[in-house]
């Protein structure tokens, strides 16, 4: 056999070899233990992670070697963000023992272009015989291109527009939940629709005081609040006078002696604001009565018409 | 009741006695108008000349003819025409041949009740020479000046229609006027009267129940009606709002009035309530005195902008809105 050929055929070999683990490179001792190095993609986009593993395997139990530190690789165009290690015991194709370490190394790439991670030496002693030994892996290179869109920031996008719907449909239900209790609190709050003549009985207990002894400023506000009310209860815009009140109040069924007394008020009512007369308390009682009752009347005559037109 | 105002009730039963006989006379004549013959006796009882305006045929004229004859006085009636002369209405001075000196003749003015007919047909001339003497009370012929008799009133007429050749009283001595009345068409009823009365063959006859001495006797109790300071406020805000009417919550009215009233309107309001007071018999002014009578007092005061002729608002209409809304004290 020519020396040459020999020579050329183990170049060949070993460029097969090489070749033939374009990203993933193995190496072994004495056929018992292996160490492989690769990476999952060797293109890989900008914004994407460069994941590369370190895989030792041999046959037999996992405490067979004690492995050394391997330390972080040598890199270039490239960040290290983490790494993370795992045992793993399985059995090879003829169903012996065999243990697995994977040392695992993320990396960020920095820059378009070509990155590369230096060979590491794996370190390792054999636990029954104590031998030492080392073994090394090639230097591998990444292409880094051009970032892809990330799907995950698609399903991000997807999960706020989910979210701000749905917190918007929690605030809407909300909105509504609260302004319909409102509008349920208001009704039960409402009190049942006061008549206007009970709106002036109440005026008129709020207003005059009988006891005060203001009998000018009490009679006074008693022809106001007659005159008010008439204006009110026929929608006579602006100031009325005497003998509209004592019209409207005929119209509306008032006794005649009634009337008289309420006559009589407005003129002691002239007499004490404009001719300084003075106001006996007993006429201010007598006055106050009348009006009331006239209020009280015309109250009760509007329930009895309402409650004949609902019945009709 | 106060003592003082006691009096002056009493005082104005007595003195009013003939308020009611002037009514019933002046109802034999005229049939309706009661507001304009209370009017006139307001014009009367508060010495204010009125101005009397309304279209042709509402007896105007009949009524002040028919008042002056329920009084014991001189009468006189000046149909104002386009040609009258000052000289007409206060006299002038005429050359005596046979003594060679000037003597004084006067002229119809002086009377005690003046009727100024169809007032806007004569010139400024003759308005003024009668609006002077209106304030003034007193004429000068001459190099002699001669005081009006009292009373003195006038009542002027005049016709809001057939405007052309009339000249209308400047805004100034409109002023000069107490009141300025409307005068309205009567009613059915009234109308069918009037047909009645007009188309007999005997005419009633008017008797004079009042002398000029009873008239201001009367005036003097009238002056003394108590006005309580309330009242006198609210005259004020009355006028006040037809001078800064955004001040009363009537800002709708702020671009409609040009010149509100002056205050010789608080005066003319507060003495014509005083007159209206007498004429219930009441010794004290309510505020009824003073809405009953404000529209007669201010329609004439109460200068509007175009923006109201463009809203078609008259002063009637503004000076209800300000005596609708001005509170009642």
């Amino acid at each position: 056999m020519n020396i040459d050929f020999v020579k050329k055929t183990l170049l060949i070999g070993l460029f097969l070899f090489t070749t033939g683990h374009l990203f993933a490179q193995t190496d072994s001792l004495s056929g018992e233990i292996t160490l492989r190095t690769y990476l999952e993609n060797d293109n890989i986009p900008l914004n994407n992670e460069v994941v590369y593993h370190v895989q030792l395997s041999w046959q037999g139990d996992l405490d067979a070697y004690q492995i050394g530190d391997i330390g972080d690789p040598v890199i270039s165009n490239l960040t290290l963000r983490g790494s993370g290690s795992t045992n793993r015991l399985t059995t090879d194709s003829q169903g012996r023992p065999m243990a697995v370490k994977m040392i695992t190394f993320y990396f960020k790439p920095t820059s378009i272009g070509m990155a590369y991670i230096d060979g590491v030496s794996v370190q390792y002693v054999h636990k029954q015989t104590s031998e030492s030994e080392t073994l090394f892996a090639q230097r591998l290179s990444v292409k880094i291109v051009e970032p892809t869109e990330d799907p995950k920031d698609e399903f991000v996008a997807g999960n706020v527009l989910v979210w701000v719907l749905l917190i918007g449909f929690l605030i809407t239900a909300i909105y509504f939940g609260l302004r319909y209790m409102q509008r349920k609190n208001k009704v039960e709050e409402t009190p049942a629709e006061v008549s206007l003549e009970q709106k002036y009985l109440d005026l008129l207990s709020e207003t005059v005081h009988l006891s005060n002894g203001a009998t000018r400023e009490n009679i006074s506000s008693m022809r106001k609040l007659l005159n008010s009310f008439i204006a009110e209860k026929f929608s006579i815009p602006g100031n009325i006078e005497k003998n509209i009140v004592n019209e409207r109040l005929k119209k509306l069924g008032i006794q005649d002696e009634l009337l008289s007394k309420i006559e009589q008020m407005y003129d002691k009512a002239e007499l004490a604001q404009f001719a300084g007369e003075q106001i006996e308390t007993t006429e201010l009682h007598l006055f106050f009565d009348s009006l009331e009752h006239i209020l009280k009347q015309i109250d009760s005559q509007e329930t009895q018409n309402s409650g004949k037109k609902e019945q009709a | 009741m106060n003592p003082d105002i006691k009096a002056i009730n009493e005082k104005i039963q007595q003195e009013s006695v003939f308020v009611e006989k002037i009514m019933n006379e002046v109802s034999k004549v005229i049939v309706g108008q009661n507001y304009m013959v209370e009017r006139l006796l307001i014009g009367l009882l508060a010495n204010g000349h009125i101005l009397l305006e309304g279209v042709p045929g509402l007896a105007k004229t009949l009524t002040v003819k028919t008042l002056s004859d329920t009084i014991r006085t001189k009468f006189q009636r000046i149909q104002f025409t386009p040609d009258l002369l000052p000289a007409d209405l206060i006299g002038t001075l005429i050359y005596n041949q046979k003594d060679g000196a000037f003597s004084t003749k006067k002229g119809p003015i002086f009377a005690n009740l003046i009727l100024a007919d169809e007032i806007n047909r004569s010139p400024a001339k003759v308005q003024s020479a009668l609006l002077e003497a209106m304030q003034e009370r007193q004429v000068t012929i001459g190099e002699n000046s001669f005081k009006l008799e009292d009373p003195f009133l006038v009542l002027a007429t005049q016709n809001p229609i057939e405007q052309e050749g009339t000249y209308p009283l400047p805004e100034a001595q409109v002023d000069r006027f107490m009141l300025k009345l409307s005068v309205g068409y009567p009613s059915k009823e009234e109308e069918l009267e009037i047909i009645r009365r007009q188309t007999k063959k005997e005419q009633a006859t008017v008797n004079a129940v009042i002398s000029p001495e009873e008239i201001i006797k009367a005036r003097n109790v009238v002056k003394d009606v108590y006005v309580d300071e309330k009242i006198e406020k609210y005259v004020i805000d009355i006028v006040f709002a037809t001078r800064e009417p955004e001040s009363y919550g009537l800002n709708e009215l702020k671009n409609l009035i040009t010149f509100g009233a002056s205050p010789r309107a608080s005066i003319a309001l507060t003495l014509a309530a005083k007159a209206h007071a007498f004429l219930r018999r009441r010794g004290y002014v309510t505020p009824e005195d003073v809405r009953s009578i404000g529209m007669d007092v201010l329609r004439h005061r109460v200068i509007l902008s175009y923006e109201a002729e463009a809203e078609d608002m008259s002063t009637e209409d503004v000076i209800r809105k300000v005596l609708n809304r001005v509170e009642v004290p």
